[in-house]
């Protein structure tokens, strides 16, 4: 027995908890971890509705799956970049990235 | 009110509070340690919610590679968590007016959509059943999903190593 709802608004907000901190991060990094709360509220709403709509066939735990490998992927090649425009600016706040303004 | 029911409230509390914390902790290294208590909880969440297969995979992926990952590029990223270093920009009023403003809009949506207000549990154990998901209905998304896998290591490997010096 789950409380639907509360569930819905507690995923709701820890997304804007997420949408928060990565507008105001001023650290690359701390933006990538505000983004993996993003990703986490999203999987816990497919599940929660999952559970809802179709028990028998969990369409939305094969989607979570689907999420946790694309955000693998995507922390890998954040980090990689950072790595790189940390070893030519020996910086990575958001507001010094500017290499690439004309 | 049943004790997994209570069990599923604390749960939801602690992960607010440490995502709280995660968003506004002045050192990131503390930041990435909250992130991992928030996984953690959520991977809790989900065995209560009858999906193991996800809670045993949100552990090993989220807090065994990503997690590691974020700590050792905080490490090697040395001089951001000097006390001195201003950790967030000056945009914290809109920020926070744009997410509370999403959030509300997000209520007023859940609260009026015609959705029951408590879901039963039906099953205890899935993983065969996601076996059968993956290997029947999205046989091409699987196939995809490890190439994408495997090009954006090996992306990251080459974006992330010294890299030769044409000139």
């Amino acid at each position: 027995m789950i409380n639907l709802k509360e569930t819905l608004i507690f995923a709701s907000l820890l997304f804007c908890i997420g949408i928060y901190g990565a507008l105001t991060r001023r650290n690359t990094i701390g933006i990538l971890i505000s983004i993996e709360l993003i990703f986490n509220s999203c999987c816990l709403n497919f599940v929660v509705f999952t559970r809802y709509y179709n028990p028998e066939l969990l369409i939305g735990d094969a989607f979570v799956l689907f999420v946790i490998s694309v955000a693998a992927c995507e922390v890998a090649i954040g980090l990689a970049l950072l790595l790189s425009i940390y070893r030519s600016n020996k910086n990575i706040s958001s507001d010094q990235i500017n290499i690439m303004k004309g | 009110m049943s004790g997994k029911f209570f069990i599923y409230d604390i749960l939801m509390v602690i992960t607010i509070l440490s995502a709280v914390g995660v968003v506004t902790v002045k050192n990131i290294f503390h930041s990435a340690l909250l992130l991992g208590l928030v996984l953690i909880s959520i991977a809790m969440l989900y065995l209560l919610l009858g999906a193991e297969f996800l809670a045993a995979v949100q552990i090993l992926v989220y807090i065994g590679g990503i997690l590691t990952l974020l700590i050792f590029a905080i490490m090697l990223t040395k001089n951001l968590t000097d006390k001195n270093i201003p950790q967030t920009n000056n945009q914290k009023l809109p920020s926070f007016l744009i997410s509370a403003f999403i959030f509300v809009i997000l209520v007023f949506g859940i609260l009026k959509a015609p959705i029951p207000e408590h879901i039963e549990i039906l099953k205890i154990t899935n993983t065969s059943d996601i076996g059968h998901i993956f290997f029947q209905n999205y046989v091409l998304a699987f196939e995809i999903l490890s190439v994408v896998l495997l090009v954006a290591l090996v992306g990251a490997i080459v974006i992330a190593s010294k890299g030769t010096d044409h000139d």
